[in-house]
């Protein structure tokens, strides 16, 4: 007779089994697994009962069998459900191949697709708890480079049980998550005025999906011209989402999720007029809000730079903050250094008063958009593509993030409904920080009556950040300053 | 090596303009398009850019305000104008007529701009 499931509830607000969420939701108990990930020079093969290798590497499959041993295994599996033959290939390709080859190098070799997948295994212990016992255990042995009990789905919801609804995202949302991880958003929400209550964020680029399912309504276009064009409205929402999407069962949560938001396109009168729309966003906004710059322009090297480069940017920003509201500005994708005497005297060697942001590499994720899979660098050091230099002041996730838009992680025929797990650079970084700061002054408010000057502000968030990194080819001379700790940063308010 | 973004939509759609400077002393009077300084020299660019073409100041609001109510930024932004030119026109192409107008400290093609999303 089959055992009848059991349901799991998770709870309000906290971080889950599953990831963190938001709301309630009842998961199925569907069994946990190790998620084992063989280094690509190991020629050891795995069947449902253990790993096997040659005889010249046998003591690398015994090592792991030495693990499995101790725990009572239900059975071992590809992760990407490829057959035994493909499995057992991997060996004598492994074996030709120097340590920790780069696949583009090796195609020829056989290190192709069906080669990189059969080094994913999927280990599924008979008990779910002892699952981070044996990950903890292979994370120790030489032929792998990785194992982690694998991220548990959360069901899609039904809202209100009258419509179907959208996945959660919620548990793919590391930057919600606490330090060193994230920016320990969920561990401050419990604080009065911390999710961004009263504070207000005006978005400056180019277009947003305005009506998206996981927005809240009442999202004014406070003046300029939207750019009509999809890439335009997807990085918008993207950006949208990242701060003030609904902690509800669908889709994502945003870091100041109580914060309002407004929006104002760069475009006036047919063009490009960053000031004016920081001018009109600081007219409308009140001292304690925030205005987030998500624009970068070709510079004098030919390289990307952010937008306080020019003369009247830098002044339209530096009047802004001088009335008590915050500037987040990008720093931009162009690996360019600031510092370089090239920029002396413009903006980006003098201090608008903006809080300007480079991108870090997160602690998860991968490059994998050229059919390699590598690791992307050391957690918290520069990604390569980040601007840097003494004016960028921290650094958030710049590498795939979940938000809304796009439709990579949940597509459809309305884009109300498109949520992804990709959206990176300095533009998914920005709206960490702009959330940050939401939370902070909303935070502000309620304790103190009053917001904290942009400089308090910028101050507590550089000095109880979590320190930058250092990396292969990015030292900590390339600086983009330390990741947001909101729990730290509380302490200031 | 090149780094992708998202470019604008190349509809034309949106424009792009130079940018100016004025020099500290000058301002533009929009009714009568024409430049005047403290010392009371004018300057018309009547005839020295294409038929059509618009002169703004980029932060109108500022321009017009009494300079009494503003703080030292603001006032610099008031400095700050676009020569727009119609539909069709290369900004570059006008460049140097713009930086040979007396009022003008610096001049420059409007940034190249872009959002600063990793594909």
């Amino acid at each position: 007779m089959a055992k009848k499931r059991k349901k799991v509830v998770t709870h309000t607000g906290r971080d889950t089994k599953a990831g963190f969420v938001s709301v309630d939701v009842e998961a199925p108990d569907i069994p946990d697994y190790v998620l084992v990930e063989l280094r690509y020079e190991s020629p050891v093969a795995y069947s449902r009962a253990r790993f096997s290798a040659p005889a010249a590497a046998a003591s690398e499959a015994e090592t792991l069998n030495n693990v499995l041993a101790k725990y009572d295994i239900e059975t071992m599996r590809s992760h990407f459900g490829l057959p035994s033959p493909a499995i057992k290939a991997r060996v004598e390709v492994a074996a030709t191949l120097p340590p920790e080859p780069e696949p583009k190098k090796f195609v020829k070799k056989g290190m192709d697709t069906d080669f990189i997948q059969s080094g994913f295994v999927q280990v599924v212990p008979k008990k779910s708890s002892d699952a981070p016992k044996i990950a903890r255990e292979l994370n120790k042995k030489g032929p792998v480079w990785k194992a982690f009990v694998a991220p548990r789905p959360v069901p899609a919801a039904v809202l209100n049980g009258s419509q179907s609804g959208s996945r959660n995202f919620e548990p793919s949302q590391g930057y919600l998550h606490s330090a060193p991880n994230g920016i320990g958003a969920m561990e401050v929400w419990s604080l009065s005025g911390a999710k961004g209550s009263g504070i207000t964020i005006c978005d400056i680029e180019g277009n947003w999906n305005r009506t998206h399912e996981d927005l809240p309504s009442g999202i004014s276009l406070i003046g300029g011209t939207v750019i009509d064009e999809l890439g335009w409205k997807n990085h918008g929402t993207a950006v949208l989402g990242e701060m003030i999407s609904i902690p509800d069962v669908r889709g994502t949560v945003g870091i100041s999720h109580s914060a309002k938001a407004v929006v104002h396109p760069a475009i006036v009168s047919g063009v490009f007029n960053t000031a004016a729309a920081i001018a009109n966003a600081t007219a409308f906004l009140k001292a304690g809000d925030v205005i987030l710059i998500e624009l970068q322009a070709t510079g004098p090297n030919g390289k990307y730079v952010a937008m306080q480069f020019w003369g009247d940017i830098f002044s339209a920003i530096a009047a802004a903050t001088a009335k008590g509201i915050t500037v987040v500005e990008a720093a931009g994708n162009g690996d360019e250094n600031f510092d370089l005497a090239v920029f002396n005297d413009t903006g980006l060697q003098k201090d608008s008063g903006a809080v300007v942001v480079g991108a870090g590499v997160p602690p998860t994720n991968y490059f994998d958009n050229d059919s390699s899979y590598a690791s992307i660098g050391v957690p918290r050091s520069r990604i390569w593509f980040s601007n840097y230099g003494k004016i960028v002041n921290v650094q958030a996730w710049g590498w795939h993030v979940t938000t809304l838009g796009y439709g990579d992680a949940q597509g459809g025929t309305s884009q109300n409904t498109w949520y992804t797990l990709r959206f990176s650079g300095t533009s998914s970084a920005s709206p960490i920080v702009t959330g940050a700061v939401a939370c902070l002054q909303g935070r502000a408010k309620s304790k103190n009556g009053s917001p904290m000057t942009p400089a308090k502000v910028r101050n507590i968030l550089m000095s109880t950040g979590t320190p930058q990194e250092a990396g292969p080819g990015v030292p900590l001379t390339q600086h983009i300053g330390p990741q947001p700790n909101l729990p730290k940063a509380m302490a200031l308010v | 090596m090149t780094i992708p973004a998202v470019p604008l939509p190349k509809d034309g759609s949106v424009r792009t303009p130079l940018d100016i400077k004025l020099k500290s002393d000058w301002y533009f009077d929009t009714k009568r398009r024409t430049f005047k300084s403290d010392a009371g020299e004018t300057f018309s660019p009547r005839g020295t850019v294409p038929q059509g073409t618009r002169i703004v100041y980029k932060v109108p609001s500022a321009a017009h305000a009494d300079e009494s109510s503003l703080n030292e930024h603001e006032r610099e932004l008031r400095r700050y104008m676009q020569v727009i030119l119609p539909r069709g026109e290369s900004p570059a192409n006008h460049l140097r007529a713009v930086r040979a107008w007396p009022p003008v400290e610096e001049a420059h093609v409007g940034p190249n701009v872009s959002l600063p999303k990793q594909p």
